[in-house]
């Protein structure tokens, strides 16, 4: 499976849902994060922590899908050990004209330290 | 602003380069081979990688817009044969017996073709004694029409039924002389009109 949930909390107790992907993230996985956290969904303009894996690969739907979601959170932490991963949402960050409250990590830690220096939701 | 210095090995400047060369002649199958090297190129890597991508997509997607466009070609295609078919032989009973057909437009030979073998059948199963044929709507004359023409008022004539012509203009009558046409048997009248009354003189003769 590409795509999985976790719902936990942040260092600071605030809610924070934790995305793990990996293998070939299409738009229809993709999608299941919007449903998380658009408008009605349990984790609307909440906390994200996303961890995609090494050999992840986005569709080019899933591509464009992602960034479309900037505002419906209040922060986006991802962490990322690849390189090319990296370069990849790099590009689909680059291509979206940049996104905002989000942030690339290479641990843990410092990704959940950044969430919890966000302001609190709504 | 910082500048770094980035070393590139040739052989990863090669494979882009040999990617966007096959996706220049249309092989958008050449992807560059991503390694995990932490710098910047490895973006201009993916990004080769990503272009590729939207233009496989954006091919697939004018693959089925050019098959749903050729799609709606052929059933336009097919809609204008049946309309010019239907116009190409009005065959009107304008009284009992007398046939009229205008024709209008080019006839080449295979509509000559096509309006001999509805005007026969007509004929026949109307058992008509006169067929006007008028030429008023014949803009353009391709060379076959005329030959055409005359070939039909003879198949017409074999069923026992006169066949007038009416309406021939000035570029008609051009072409029936320069093809040196045998037209003496073939009765012409100026117009529709002229032939109606004839035919119509011709059965109150009849029937007195």
């Amino acid at each position: 499976m590409a795509v999985r949930y976790e719902e936990k909390k942040t260092p600071k107790g605030f809610p924070l849902l934790v995305m793990y992907v990996s293998g070939n993230c299409d738009l229809e996985q993709s999608e299941t994060l919007g449903v998380r956290i658009k408008k009605g969904g349990d984790f609307h303009r909440q906390r994200v922590l996303v961890f995609v894996a090494a050999g992840t690969e986005y569709t080019p739907d899933a591509r464009k899908y992602f960034p479309t979601l900037n505002e419906d959170h209040l922060g986006m932490a991802t962490v990322v050990t690849s390189a090319i991963v990296r370069a990849m949402i790099n590009l689909i960050t680059r291509f979206a004209g940049g996104v905002k409250h989000f942030k690339m990590f290479t641990e843990e830690a410092p990704a959940l330290a950044w969430l919890d220096s966000l302001g609190t939701s709504g | 602003m910082i500048r770094v210095a980035v070393t590139i090995e040739a052989e990863r400047i090669g494979k882009v380069l040999e990617s966007i060369i096959a996706a220049v002649h249309g092989d958008y199958g050449v992807r560059v081979p991503l390694v995990e090297h932490d710098d910047e190129f490895l973006e201009i890597e993916t990004g080769v990688n990503f272009l590729l991508d939207e233009l496989i997509e954006r091919r697939a997607l004018n693959q089925r817009q050019q098959g749903a466009l050729g799609e709606k070609a052929d059933l336009l295609a097919a809609q204008q044969d049946a309309l010019v078919e239907a116009l190409s032989t009005p065959i009107i009973e304008v009284w009992p017996g007398v046939l009229a057909l205008p024709i209008v437009g080019r006839v080449d030979e295979a509509r000559a073709a096509m309006i001999t073998e509805k005007l026969l059948t007509r004929v026949a199963t109307s058992r008509a004694s006169h067929v006007i044929l008028d030429l008023t709507g014949v803009a353009g004359v391709a060379t076959t029409t005329m030959p055409a023409i005359v070939r039909m008022v003879r198949a017409i004539g074999l069923l026992g039924a006169a066949c007038m012509l009416t309406g021939i203009g000035p570029e008609v009558a051009r072409q029936v002389v320069a093809l040196e046409l045998d037209s003496s048997r073939i009765r012409v009248l100026g117009q529709l009109s002229d032939a109606l009354a004839l035919v119509l003189a011709d059965k109150g003769a009849l029937r007195r």
